[in-house]
């Protein structure tokens, strides 16, 4: 079998980031994973693993477009559970957005908010939604204004 | 009561059922929504993205709300979960704050720190008051197990709803359905995920998620289920025939939002509460509801 690569320095990169720092204080006892509805549902996911895969330095397997993270449901169970609040799921979300970063995301993750970006909002209103609107005496809705946004989005 | 009402981008566009039926009901229990123009996406689908972007454009959604000097009410858990933690980073990290807050002066916002993010349901229970609603219903749904679905981002993670509910059993949206007039109802699955978060990375797992509680809905002979959050209705109502397919069953359980339960039982007529955009339509329910109060609900409406 293949050997894993370990990369010292990932978890100084994680330890930049808004949420990645609480990584450190992950003791592996499993109470995340114990709550956890996707590694209920699916094998390949277990946000233990994913802590001790962090906490090692797996960054190969962790950031990548087939990684397990992007398997998260995003439910905030195994916040609320961890005794050392590691909030695992920001350490997931932190993660993705490395991933992004590089360009090893699945495109559904960044197709949604490329639209968001553009439009300022996540579901097109078509003219059959003002159509529906109107019927049911709803206001019609304005389109946000974009230029705000955009000015607010330009530096990142 | 006054809020600044923070529809989203869902809602308005695919879940107008729940946008009626929520404006009615806040007529008649005497909240006022107010619209404002200023208010874009909350964030919440730029998050895997780019985590420090959804907190900029979560704060821009609240400082626009802070210059009316109001409260934000939210119907959609997407929407509440990502103000709410946004605000409440931002009142309790001051480095965090001025990061923002740079962005923010670009277009000559600020967050200030001086408002809070509640969700409708959350609203009808500490605000309105269980009874206060319970005196304002006049066809009490003492028929029907509703059962209730609270969806995870509604109180988790509790520490930015200032731990309202207990994240392990909530009560509040089951309170509110009693309020009703509808029977106590208990089931296993109650806290499961929707599975709506990987819907589209990985369909498969996100329909056995749902297939789960609806199992045990069936199971347990509910007469429907009560979202408050229009992804978790995705799940449950737009997929359920997808998971009718894969889990081989029929289900036809309605799943309606609490809005609609709560506007039949204070007298709004049936008809204008947008049943027929569920998915699965509540037939069954509206023909013992009629059969029960009908002459009335019409006769109120004069």
């Amino acid at each position: 079998m293949e050997k894993s690569k370990i990369n010292f320095k990932f978890r100084e990169k994680l330890n930049k980031t808004l949420e990645g720092k609480h990584h450190n204080y992950c003791y592996q006892c499993g109470a995340c994973a114990s709550i956890c509805p996707a590694a209920r549902y699916s094998e390949k996911f277990n946000p233990r693993n994913i802590l001790l895969m962090t906490l090692t330095g797996l960054e190969d397997e962790l950031i990548r477009k087939d990684s397990p993270i992007w398997l998260c449901t995003n439910c905030y169970s195994c916040y609320e559970r961890c005794p050392q609040d590691v909030r695992p799921i920001e350490i997931i979300i932190t993660l993705k957005n490395i991933a992004v970063e590089e360009g090893k995301a699945p495109d559904e993750i960044t197709r949604f908010s490329e639209a968001v970006e553009k439009t300022g909002e996540s579901v097109v209103h078509t003219t059959t939604v003002d159509r529906r609107r109107e019927a049911l005496g709803l206001k019609k809705l304005e389109k946000p204004e974009i230029d705000e946004l955009k000015k607010l989005l330009e530096t990142e | 009561m006054k809020y600044a009402f923070f529809l989203g981008c869902t809602i308005p566009a695919r879940a107008m059922n729940y946008e009626v039926s929520t404006r009615k009901i806040a007529d008649k229990l005497g909240i006022e929504l107010v619209d404002l123009q200023d208010f874009d996406c909350c964030g919440f689908p730029v998050k895997s993205v780019d985590s420090f972007t959804t907190i900029v454009m979560a704060a821009k959604n609240i400082a626009v709300a802070e210059e009316k000097g109001i409260d934000i009410c939210t119907l959609c858990n997407g929407c509440v979960v990502t103000l709410a933690e946004a605000n409440h980073e931002l009142k309790h990290n001051e480095e965090l704050k001025k990061r923002v807050n740079k962005e923010l002066s670009k277009i000559g916002r600020e967050f200030k720190g001086t408002i809070e993010i509640k969700h409708l349901a959350r609203i009808l229970y500490e605000d309105v008051g269980v009874e206060n609603i319970k005196k304002a219903v006049k066809f009490p749904l003492d028929d029907f197990k509703l059962a209730a679905h609270y969806g995870c981002h509604y109180f988790k993670p509790s520490i930015v709803y200032g731990k309202f509910e207990d994240p392990e059993f909530p009560t509040s949206l089951d309170k509110l359905i009693e309020a009703t007039g509808a029977p106590e109802f208990n089931y296993s699955t109650k806290t499961d995920c929707c599975g709506g978060g990987i819907l589209g990375v990985t369909e498969d797992v996100a329909l056995k998620m749902a297939q789960t509680k609806l199992d045990d809905l069936k199971k347990e002979k509910a007469d429907a289920m009560i979202s408050i959050c229009p992804f978790c209705s995705v799940m449950y109502d737009a997929n359920q025939k997808s998971v009718e397919k894969i889990a081989e069953t029929e289900y036809n359980l309605p799943v309606l939002y609490y809005t609609q339960v709560l506007g039949l039982a204070l007298g709004v007529p049936p008809d204008e509460l947008e049943f027929k955009r569920n998915r699965i339509k509540p037939k069954e329910m509206i023909k013992k509801f009629d059969e029960k109060y009908g002459e009335n609900t019409v006769k109120s409406e004069e």
